[in-house]
C-alpha cells in the first residue's frame, strides 16, 4: 500500500469533493456510517455502495486504489463467514455490502480530505496532546516509509527472503528490522530536538 | 490476529461505544495521572513507533492472511503507559485506510494495549530471571499476542448474541424448516480459525521480535533496559 500515493492522491487532486470543507465530509461520513449500522435492509446497503462508488467517479478518485483499498476488509469477513452456522446467500450479500459501504466511505474520505485537515477537525473534539500525537505519527510515517523501502531494497541485494531457509530467513529479516528501529529511533531523537528548540507544549498550530 | 479483524457494522453498537468509553478513560487517566507523553523526546518515539507499528502491519503473509504487528518490541521499547496511546494511535490511522473498522477503534485499542502490557512485564520478569533475551522476548510475543487473542476472542463473545440478531435479522424472511436454526455464530469453529491461524502467526512473530531485539539489545544496549 503506496501511503505517499493516498496522501497526494489527497492533497493535490483537484474535484467538488476535495473542495468542500473537511468537517461538512467528515459530518457527512458520520450521517452515513450512523444509516449503514441503523438499516437492516440489504437494499439500503447496496444503494450506499453504489451512490459511493459512483461519488468517486465523478471526484475523480483513482479507481485502482479507490478499490484495492475498499475491497481489503472483505477478506477479513471471509474468516466470519466460515464461523457462521447455516449461513445464507442473502446473509452473506447483506453482510458483505455493508462492510464494502461503510469502508468505502471511509476510503472516499481518506483520498479527497488530507490527513493534516482530518486532524485539525478532530482537534474540535480531542484533546491538544492525542491530534498532536496523530500528527507525528502519521508525519513519522512518511519519514520511515523511505528508509523502509531502503531497507526492502538492502534485503534483496543481499539474499533476500528464502523458502528453503525459514529461520535463516527470520533472522536476516530481524536484523533488517532491527537496523531500520535504530535507524528510526536516531530519527525521532532528531525530531525530539527540533520539538524542544521550537517550545513545543503538546499542541500542533495548523 | 493482534487485533479484531471484524469490519464495521458487524459487533452490537453497545460493545463498540463501551470500548470507546474505556479507551476514553484509560488515555484520560493516563494523561491526567502520568503525564505520558509531557517530554518532547517521549512525544518523538511514540510517533515514530506508532508509524514503524502501521508500517509493518500494512506487510501481509499471502497465504495466512497475517502480518506482522512487531507491537511486543514497541511494547517493550514505549513501556505500557505510551504503549496505550501508540495502540490508540496506530488503530486510528489503519482504520482510515480500511484496516479494521471505524467503530472498532476503541475495542482494538484495547486489545492492542492488552498484548503489548502482557508482552512488557513478561519480558521484564523473565530479563529479571537473567533468562537469556532471544527467549525472554519469544515468551513476552507468545504470551502477549495469546493475551490479546483471547480478549479480542472474548468481546465477540460479548457481542455474540448482537451477531446472531444481525444475521437472523438478514436473512429474516427465508424459510430454514421445521426443527433448523436461521444463521448463527459458532464459536468454537471461531476460536479454532483465530487461536489456530493466530497460533502459526505468534511463532513468526516471536522468532522475529527476538531476532530485532537481540539486534537492539547489541547495538543500543540500554534501550530495552536490560543490564
Amino acid at each position: 500500500m503506496d501511503l505517499h500515493y493516498i496522501d497526494y492522491v489527497s492533497v493535490a487532486r483537484k474535484s467538488w469533493l476535495h473542495n468542500l470543507p473537511a468537517g461538512t465530509k467528515m459530518l457527512g461520513f458520520v450521517g452515513i456510517v450512523a444509516l449503514l449500522l441503523a438499516s437492516t435492509s440489504i437494499y439500503i446497503e447496496v444503494g450506499v455502495a453504489v451512490g459511493i462508488l459512483g461519488m468517486a467517479i465523478f471526484a475523480r478518485v483513482p479507481m485502482k486504489i479507490f478499490l484495492g483499498l475498499a475491497l481489503y476488509p472483505v477478506f477479513f469477513l471471509f474468516v466470519l463467514y466460515l464461523s457462521i452456522e447455516g449461513e445464507t446467500l442473502s446473509t452473506a450479500l447483506f453482510l458483505g455490502f455493508r462492510v464494502l459501504a461503510v469502508t468505502e466511505s471511509a476510503i472516499l474520505l481518506l483520498l479527497s480530505t488530507s490527513f493534516p485537515s482530518i486532524f485539525k477537525v478532530l482537534g474540535r473534539v480531542l484533546p491538544d496532546f492525542l491530534v498532536a500525537a496523530l500528527f507525528f505519527s502519521y508525519r513519522s510515517i512518511f519519514v520511515l516509509s523511505d528508509s523502509m523501502s531502503d531497507v526492502q531494497t538492502a534485503m534483496h541485494l543481499r539474499g533476500g527472503f528464502s523458502k528453503k531457509r525459514p529461520l535463516w530467513t527470520i533472522r536476516h529479516f530481524g536484523t533488517a528490522i532491527g537496523h531500520f528501529l535504530v535507524h528510526s529511533i536516531d530519527s525521532s531523537q532528531r525530531m525530539a530536538d527540533g520539538l524542544r528548540l521550537r517550545g513545543f507544549k503538546n499542541r500542533v498550530y495548523y | 490476529m493482534s487485533h479484531i479483524h471484524l469490519p464495521d457494522g458487524i459487533l452490537p453498537t453497545w460493545l463498540w461505544l463501551s470500548g470507546y468509553l474505556i479507551t476514553a478513560a484509560l488515555i484520560t487517566g493516563l494523561w491526567r495521572f502520568g503525564q505520558a507523553t509531557a517530554e518532547p523526546r517521549k512525544f518523538a518515539l511514540l510517533g515514530i513507533f506508532t508509524a514503524i507499528t502501521v508500517l509493518v502491519m500494512m506487510i501481509e503473509i499471502p497465504p495466512l492472511g497475517y502480518h506482522f504487528n512487531l507491537s511486543i518490541v514497541t511494547g517493550i521499547i514505549l513501556g505500557p503507559r505510551l504503549s496505550v496511546l501508540a495502540a490508540l494511535m496506530a488503530n486510528m490511522i489503519l482504520a482510515l485506510i480500511g484496516h479494521g473498522g471505524i467503530t472498532v477503534i476503541g475495542l482494538n485499542t484495547l486489545v492492542l494495549s492488552v498484548e503489548m502490557i502482557f508482552g512488557y512485564y513478561v519480558f521484564r520478569y523473565l530479563s529479571a530471571l537473567k533468562v537469556k533475551a532471544s527467549k525472554s522476548v519469544f515468551a513476552a510475543t507468545i504470551i502477549g499476542l495469546g493475551m490479546g487473542t483471547a480478549f479480542g476472542f472474548g468481546i465477540i463473545v460479548l457481542g455474540a448474541s448482537g451477531i446472531d440478531r444481525l444475521l437472523q435479522s438478514a436473512s429474516s424472511g427465508e424459510d430454514f424448516g421445521a426443527g433448523i436454526e436461521g444463521p448463527h455464530l459458532n464459536l468454537t469453529r471461531l476460536a479454532v480459525i483465530m487461536f489456530g491461524l493466530g497460533g502459526v502467526g505468534w511463532v513468526l512473530e516471536g522468532l522475529l521480535s527476538s531476532a530485532v531485539l537481540v539486534y537492539l539489545d547489541r547495538v543500543y544496549p540500554g534501550l530495552i533496559g536490560r543490564d
